[in-house]
């Protein structure tokens, strides 16, 4: 059994001539939170789509718990708990859609079903089509959670939702599902909520994976320093962007703190000031620069 | 499971079809009175006045009136279906539980068919009875027999071909209809469908006005044959009129199988 949850080679996808992912390498390990990043149209939901065997890849390929998407759909599926466009029969009721669902998964539990009913507050006896937005998605997640599946793919999950919500949302995931060693890759823009959670990040850009890391490892090897004077050390490639004006450059980044820091004071820099960056700001000088990517191989 | 989705979905235009049901057996019931009152009109025979062939012709208006609603009804069911999920956004959903997309597509088709077969038996078993009554009433008792080409042919066999010949048109219209929707993933599809019914009597009627030489067929399955509003009996070859007929049927869903399983979802 490979120790990856998912895996895709290359995958790529292109509608007419618009590249929506354009050779995605992405690898998340099983037991992980992985936090799919990326602003709205970078190719997230497309991807995901792909994992579900509701769209097919271009060319590359993608494996799901080592089996391949649109090929070996039905084991993955089995296995898999999706939500994507949380939208479920709107006719139907929550019990009914419980008892609609039931039937196709032979782990569903009745009793997991229940629990999470009680504990997100949802009126089980109200058709979908007249639920709040927030009990719609909270009754999606609860649909993909009873079904007791090895991984969790969640496509924006609380996109819309109130912080109370969120945070009911994510202690679910987080203290129910995860704890249990289980697998969760959720695509989100929510950047704030997806450090907390999260223990991987792949951020996706225009079709283009451009890091993939441990979000501890960003956190410790991306810095803004600050250094008096004007493109002191204009070439490294550990440098992510570098911006210069009234005699100040500031330099992000991705690696390769200390020996940056040396190279600086030998060339007579005076070191302004080192700081840390949170996901946040990783990610918009990530996505705000052109062509911007960071090979994986240096941050793993 | 899955049944209970298409109970959910088809619940109103299965009541629909009881109430349409009720007003056959109203029509039905008046027009046994009204035959009950000019019986002899009935006796236009193949030229045998004790040969109830004739009465075969009032089949005719019935099996018309019955296939015309039964196929109303497919047409409104082929948009319930998987083409009514992926429209509202609900296919992400449906198309993640783990089954083929050829599962849902082929358990639409086999319960809106099988909704159909039973809609057209219920009807057909209260028109045959109350047939089946008339002719009693008109005949004594041991001469209710139709005959068809001098060979006898019950009731029972009408009726059956008439539960045929409905069969296969409700089935064409809701394949033609589903298809449609499978096409445009949304239940809109069903006016695309309606569209293309209507294009292709519209060609009917073009080529038999400008090249009678080429005949394309009947949407409705012609059963009988007659001449002079005279019934001849049973159309020539038949048999293969029905089987062909089934067999494009079958296509229909086999290529929304096709479609679907190609689609973007």
């Amino acid at each position: 059994m490979t120790d990856l949850a998912i895996e895709s080679h290359a995958l790529t996808k292109y509608f007419g001539s618009l590249a929506a992912l354009d050779r995605v390498n992405i690898h998340v390990e099983r037991g992980s939170i992985y936090g799919f990043l990326g602003r709205n149209g970078a190719g997230k939901t497309t991807a995901i789509r792909i994992m579900a065997g509701l769209s097919p890849a271009t060319g590359g390929s993608a494996r799901v718990l080592g089996f391949e998407a649109g090929r070996d759909n039905i084991a993955i599926l089995e296995r898999t708990g999706f939500v994507i466009d949380k939208m479920l029969l709107p006719y139907m009721t929550g019990r009914e859609l419980l008892r609609f669902n039931k039937g196709f998964f032979p782990a569903w539990s009745d009793a997991q079903a229940k629990r999470y009913a009680d504990a997100l507050e949802i009126p089980m006896d109200r058709k979908f089509k007249k639920l709040s937005h927030g009990s719609k998605t909270k009754l999606c997640l609860l649909m993909a959670l009873a079904q007791n599946p090895e991984l969790l793919i969640l496509d924006e999950p609380t996109s819309g939702l109130d912080p109370v919500i969120t945070d009911q949302l994510l202690r679910v995931l987080v203290e129910d599902f995860a704890n249990d060693g289980r697998t969760i890759f959720m695509s989100s823009h929510h950047l704030s909520e997806v450090e907390k959670v999260a223990d991987w990040v792949g951020i996706l850009d225009h079709g283009k994976l451009l890091l993939e890391a441990r979000l501890d490892d960003i956190r410790a090897r991306y810095r803004r320093i600050r250094v008096a004077g004007e493109q002191v050390l204009a070439k490294s490639p550990e440098i992510l962007t570098m911006n210069s004006s009234e005699g100040v450059t500031e330099y992000v980044l991705c690696a390769g703190e200390e020996k940056f820091l040396a190279d600086l004071r030998n060339n007579g820099a005076t070191i302004l000031e080192v700081l840390p960056m949170n996901l946040s700001e990783i990610f918009i000088e990530l996505v705000g620069k052109e062509n911007s990517h960071v090979p994986v191989e240096a941050m793993a | 499971m899955y049944l209970s989705k298409q109970w959910h979905e088809s619940r109103i235009i299965s009541v629909l079809a009881i109430l349409a049901l009720a007003l056959l057996f109203l029509l039905v019931t008046r027009g046994n009175f009204a035959m009950s009152s000019t019986h002899g009109d009935f006796h236009v025979t193949q030229g045998n006045q004790d040969n109830p062939g004739g009465f075969a012709m009032a089949f005719i208006p019935l099996f018309y009136f019955e296939a015309v609603l039964v196929a109303f009804w497919g047409w409104l069911a082929a948009g319930i279906g998987a083409g009514k999920n992926l429209g509202d956004e609900s296919g992400s959903f449906l198309f993640t539980r783990p089954r083929r997309r050829a599962w849902f597509l082929w358990n639409d088709w086999g319960y809106a068919m099988a909704q159909i077969a039973l809609i057209v038996a219920l009807s057909n078993i209260m028109i045959g009875s109350l047939l089946s009554r008339i002719l009693i009433v008109l005949h004594s008792p041991g001469s209710i027999q139709l005959t068809l080409n001098s060979a006898p042919i019950s009731l029972f066999i009408m009726m059956l071909l008439m539960s045929i010949g409905v069969l296969l048109f409700a089935g064409l219209i809701y394949g033609i209809t589903y298809l449609c929707t499978i096409l445009i993933q949304r239940s809109a599809g069903v006016m695309l469908g309606a569209g293309v019914l209507v294009a292709y009597e519209v060609l009917r009627g073009l080529m038999h006005h400008y090249f009678p030489f080429i005949h394309l067929p009947d949407l409705i399955l012609g059963l009988f044959n007659f001449s002079h509003h005279t019934f001849n009996g049973l159309s020539d070859h038949l048999g293969i009129a029905i089987a062909a007929r089934a067999v494009f049927i079958l296509l229909l869903p086999l290529a929304a199988q096709v479609i679907l399983e190609r689609s973007e979802i």
